[in-house]
């Protein structure tokens, strides 16, 4: 690297710098009486962002500049750094938003948006004091969170039970109409769920699941595979599965029953492990089928305490919504932390094995 | 799909050494709970919303009277309903390119030898567990509105703020930023195909003195095109049913920018108790789903390389 | 592995197994803090008086109209309501019978005769009485003082010192502060008082619209003034604060927005969501709109019984403890606007229990507002956000019509919801 090209990239990062601390850099008032002209206030108002335009130009000059004219080994270098700082930057990007929900529950309401800041001048619980205010002993952000998994707990059971079956019938058996039912099967894959959410709301308060204490509505059609990514999913692994292993277990005595529960669910497992975390995830995010078929406060999960709490009168306090939303995030944060291998695992099951 | 079509190559092979009963009615037993679940839970409301579509179907007073095709003429011709076809085709048209190409590129950078892939690979896919959930509506809604975050960094960078909740086309935008930002599973999927492109031809590539950019349209490309393909058609059918967006965001709002078809649905079923109508836009939704995804069906042939075929290298 | 699948199974049974279902009556209104806090007092006393156990259901009102029509039309409702006078001729079964009980039929119990025959009237429908009307209510203007004062104004006693306000406003304020913030609706109440100052005309009797497309238009262009003289924020404005509602709005509670237009009924939600210092003024109307005293006055809210309701007598106990007892009119007071039950009227005023706010707004509104209003002015399909006053109010404030237009959209889309 010649000396003028590190005076450049210092020169381009000091640019950088100072455009992205702002308010620090004051461009010295002239006296008084002096009217200052209109470009140069176009160029104090916009000082920042000329000052990062700028060092972001000198920055890709200066590297293309060098890229030619260095060895292999630099160039090597030198695209890694640029692929790291990509992925930071998009990183940041990702990650911002959500590091920025987390601080904004520890300020108070003023400083939220005052400061761009992740760093919470003023630290307070206010929020948090705030989100576990208890609607007349109805509801409140803990009863919500229980509501929540009264129905994700039995359709995250229920879905790996049903689709395990329904993947093993489908995926290990031949019977008349097979293919047709199949076919029947992926169609359902592409179905809007907007096509349906009438008729099934009619057809479900005709049965008397609207609004019932066990949340029917929601978890009985996990009892019986309607959930076809899943299906579709456990199909695509257990078409690894040898079925050597099957026909093994036949020859040992086992009967079909036995043969999947010993043979293959244990080979299954990890799909079915993911299968389970998708469905867990899923449905806590929910929102259309509880905002449909859950009325009482009583049995609201927490996607609706959400936005009930957006509704509370008497101010709009942005740090009891943050820390209200975060709370009912928290347990689909710590199941993926702990989990995202299988994730990434189970994502990758359904499309990529073809 | 080919899969499909696979195991029962598959099945055939071994079709000797299944018994009678296995082959009769086993198979058919177990996933009879399925088919049950299909016909009540699937199919029953499937064609019951074709049938309230040419009813005037209301919610308290159910249906009335056979109204013919009054409720698809109103789909195609009331300004509301064509406004939120368009802002519906606007939006997936946005949304899905630009997700996948951000995708694409991600998983493209990550795929080179690059430490940490793990902890890049989990804050990108972060978004994409939360991103259907209230939650992160409400914080979307936080970031743009007028004295949000993203206001507050235009003016440190000196330009005027932008009104991104109330201007027609940036609303829409927003919601559309909504989803780009959970790329993390499309990434995902990109990332473990990119992965199964074998070294050795980008090796030959090199040597031939293909640039990088040639390597990536010629080889890279077409080998990960069953999982574009993939991607392309589950991201068009999450685009076609987004909901909870523009609900929670905007309202659809503002002059109905947001209003997608999906709203429309919701909200002549349930604000204005037009079950019939509602039926309707649900079912012309429904058809523009399945045209897309037939176009991408029929056009698969033509540009998605599968590898147990022999046409192309 | 099978201890695991028994272990899940049983957490499951665990969880879905814990199925409480009240016994008792089950409650629901909606309205601000103080309103809960005062009917859930209420609602204790009753419970002690009577030893009927009470479930109780309350929120704000944003989003609560989708939800009751949900719970009416899947016949989960609750057994005693507070309703918005509208629902009485919107929630009806397949057959045109109403959701709603006969109150004729429990008469024994509450005493009707405490209340006026034609406030009762308004909430009889083909000869069954649906609901007991709570209070009358009207629009007026509330003004945030402190906010005038800096601007060196005094609150506004006619249409020109408003329409003058506003440019004082922005020079001596800044551009962010409007002396009145009006919402879509909030534009249409105040556009038909305009109108029926002008033209002395009631805006829609017997299922008609009494005005001519130009003359709505007029109205459209009174709003449109209001904004362009910087009096109010345009639509763009007000969504880009993120708020759903003017009481959620930073803007009002830190003064930046110095005035509103709201139901008398629910002033006390907005002097509350006022930041200390702010004072919270009841406005006037304003003679120089027109030759007549424009605006008008409805049944604010009411009590009904569904249909649904396993002991509707018990029921109809509640309903008479809230509205004719000492007690309940006591805790009660005038959280739902001043009571027009004569016997709870009587002790609230003789013991001084009614807020002062509440009572000068509503002796203004019923001394000045002459006109009645017609029950489909309220139908969702006009009032709701995707409904015809918005898009009427949005599309003229977004410039997507100009006035005449605006007015067609708008008559247009009343004619239909009338002639339905």
């Amino acid at each position: 690297m010649s000396k003028v090209s590190i005076i450049f990239l210092v020169l381009s990062i000091v640019l950088l710098v100072l455009g992205f601390y702002g308010g620090s850099v004051q461009v010295p008032e002239t006296a008084e009486a002096a009217q200052p002209s209109a470009l140069a206030m176009h160029f104090n108002q916009y000082a920042n962002f000329y000052l990062i335009l700028g060092g972001l130009i000198l920055f890709i000059v200066l590297y293309f500049t060098i890229h030619k004219n260095v060895g292999l080994r630099t160039q090597h270098v030198m695209s890694t750094t640029i692929r790291y700082v990509i992925l930071i930057g998009v990183g940041v990007f990702m990650v911002y938003p959500l590091l920025w929900m987390v601080s904004a529950t520890f300020k108070n309401n003023n400083e939220i948006f005052s400061t761009l800041s992740l760093i919470p001048k003023q630290p307070t619980l206010e929020g948090y004091r705030l989100a576990m205010t208890n609607y007349g002993g109805d509801i409140n952000i803990w009863s919500a969170m229980l509501n929540t998994y009264k129905y994700v707990i039995p359709k995250v059971v229920f879905t790996v039970i049903s689709s395990t079956i329904t993947a093993y019938g489908f995926g290990r058996f031949r019977f008349r109409g097979r293919n047709v039912l199949f076919a029947l099967l992926m169609a359902t894959l592409f179905l809007p769920q907007v096509v349906l959410n009438i008729p099934q709301f009619l057809m479900y308060r005709k049965f008397g699941w609207v609004d019932s204490p066990l949340y029917l509505a929601m978890i009985v059609p996990t009892l019986f595979a309607q959930e076809t990514y899943f299906v579709y999913m456990l199909i695509q692994f257990m078409r690894n599965i040898p079925r050597e292993l099957d026909e093994a277990a036949k020859i040992d005595g086992c009967n079909i029953m036995q043969t999947l529960v010993l043979v293959l669910v244990p080979m299954l497992w990890p799909a079915m492990v993911s299968a389970g975390l998708f469905q867990f995830m899923w449905s806590s995010n929910d929102f259309m089928g509880p905002l449909l078929y859950v009325n009482s406060p009583a049995r609201y999960p927490a996607t609706l305490f959400v936005r009930m709490s957006m509704d509370a009168d008497t101010g709009f306090a942005w740090n009891r919504v943050m820390a209200v939303s975060l709370i009912s995030i928290a347990p689909s944060l710590v199941v993926f932390f702990l989990a995202q291998s299988q994730f990434m695992d189970g994502v990758t099951a359904g499309a990529v094995k073809g | 799909m080919t899969n499909g079509s696979s195991v029962t190559r598959a099945d055939l092979r071994k079709k000797r050494r299944f018994s009678r009963l296995e082959q009769g009615y086993m198979g058919f037993f177990l996933i009879l709970p399925w088919l049950i679940g299909f016909c009540i839970f699937k199919l029953y409301p499937f064609i019951s919303s074709l049938v309230y579509s040419f009813t005037d179907y209301d919610l308290f007073k159910g249906a009335q009277n056979f109204v013919g095709f009054e409720n698809y003429i109103s789909a195609f011709t009331k300004s509301k309903n064509v406004k939120a076809l368009q802002v519906t085709f606007a939006y997936a048209f946005m949304t899905v390119p630009l997700k996948l190409v951000f995708a694409l590129f991600i998983a493209y950078i990550l795929n080179f030898k690059i430490r940490g892939v793990g902890l890049f690979r989990t804050a990108y896919y972060v978004p994409s567990i939360l991103g259907g959930s209230v939650a992160i509506a409400v914080l979307w809604k936080a970031l743009f509105k007028n004295d949000g975050v993203i206001n507050t960094i235009l003016a440190m960078l000196g330009f005027e703020s932008i009104n991104f909740l109330a201007d027609k086309n940036w609303a829409l935008f927003i919601i559309c930023l909504l989803r780009v930002w959970q790329f993390g599973s499309a990434m995902v999927l990109f990332l473990a195909a990119l992965k199964g492109v074998p070294e050795d031809l980008y090796e030959a590539a090199s040597i031939d003195g293909a640039t990088k950019s040639r390597q990536f349209l010629s080889i890279t490309i077409p080998l990960i095109s069953p999982v574009i393909f993939y991607n392309l058609v589950t991201q068009l059918v999450q685009a076609f049913q987004e909901f909870n967006g523009p609900y929670i965001i905007t309202n659809g709002g503002p002059r109905n920018a947001t209003t997608l078809i999906s709203l429309i649905v919701y909200n002549s079923a349930f604000k204005d108790y037009k079950v019939g109508m509602s039926s309707a836009m649900a079912w012309v939704m429904f058809v523009i789903t399945t045209v897309f995804t037939i176009i991408a069906f029929a056009s698969q042939k033509k540009w998605v390389y599968y590898s147990d075929d022999d046409g192309r290298g | 592995m099978k201890k695991l699948l028994a272990c899940l199974l049983m957490l499951v049974m665990a969880l879905t197994a814990v199925t409480a279902t009240a016994e008792g009556l089950t409650f629901s209104w909606w309205g601000g803090d103080a309103r809960h806090a005062a009917t859930q007092e209420a609602v204790a006393a009753f419970t002690a008086a009577t030893g009927i156990e009470v479930t109780n259901t309350y929120s704000a009102w944003s989003g609560w109209e989708d939800k009751m029509s949900q719970y009416f039309a899947s016949d989960s409702a609750f057994d005693v309501n507070q309703v918005n006078w509208n629902w009485l001729f919107s929630f009806t079964n397949a057959d045109g019978s109403s959701k709603f009980y006969d109150l004729n039929e429990v008469a024994d119990i509450i005493d009707l005769s405490q209340f006026a025959e034609s406030a009762l009237a308004q909430c009889t429908v083909d000869g069954k009485l649906l609901a007991i009307p709570v209070a009358m209510t009207g629009r007026i203007f509330y003004w945030n003082e402190t906010t005038w004062q800096k601007a060196g104004l005094e609150t506004p006693k006619s249409l020109a010192e408003l329409m003058e306000a506003g440019k004082v406003f922005a020079e001596k304020l800044g551009d962010e502060f409007y002396p009145l913030a009006l919402g879509p609706y909030d534009k249409m109440i105040l556009m038909v008082s305009f109108l029926e100052s002008r033209y002395g005309v009631e805006w829609v009797t017997d299922g008609k619209l009494n005005y001519t497309v130009e003359q709505v238009a007029e109205g459209m262009q009174f709003i449109q003034d209001l904004e362009d003289n910087h009096v109010i924020p345009s639509a763009a404005h007000l969504a880009g604060d993120g708020a759903d509602s003017l009481d959620k709005n930073p803007k009002w509670m830190d003064g930046t927005y110095a005035g509103i237009w709201e139901w008398d009924t629910s002033a006390s939600k907005f002097e509350a969501a006022l930041n200390e210092g702010g004072k919270f003024v009841v406005g006037d109307f304003f003679a120089d709109m027109g030759e007549y005293k424009g605006g008008f006055t409805k049944v604010s809210m009411a009590f009904t019984i569904a249909n649904t309701a396993a002991d509707k007598k018990a029921a109809a106990q509640l309903i008479e403890f809230l509205l004719n007892s000492d007690e309940g009119a006591r805790l009660m007071n005038s959280q739902r606007g001043i009571p027009l039950s004569a016997k709870a009227n009587a002790l609230c005023k003789a013991e001084g229990l009614i807020n002062a706010t509440v009572a000068e707004a509503n002796g203004k509104v019923l001394a000045w507002c002459q006109f009645g209003l017609d029950p489909q002015f309220e139908a969702a399909a006009l009032k709701n956000s995707d409904g015809v006053y918005y898009d009427a109010f949005d599309g003229l404030s977004y410039q997507d019509y100009d006035v005449e237009e605006a007015a067609e959209v708008l008559v247009e889309g009343i004619n239909e919801v009338l002639g339905a």
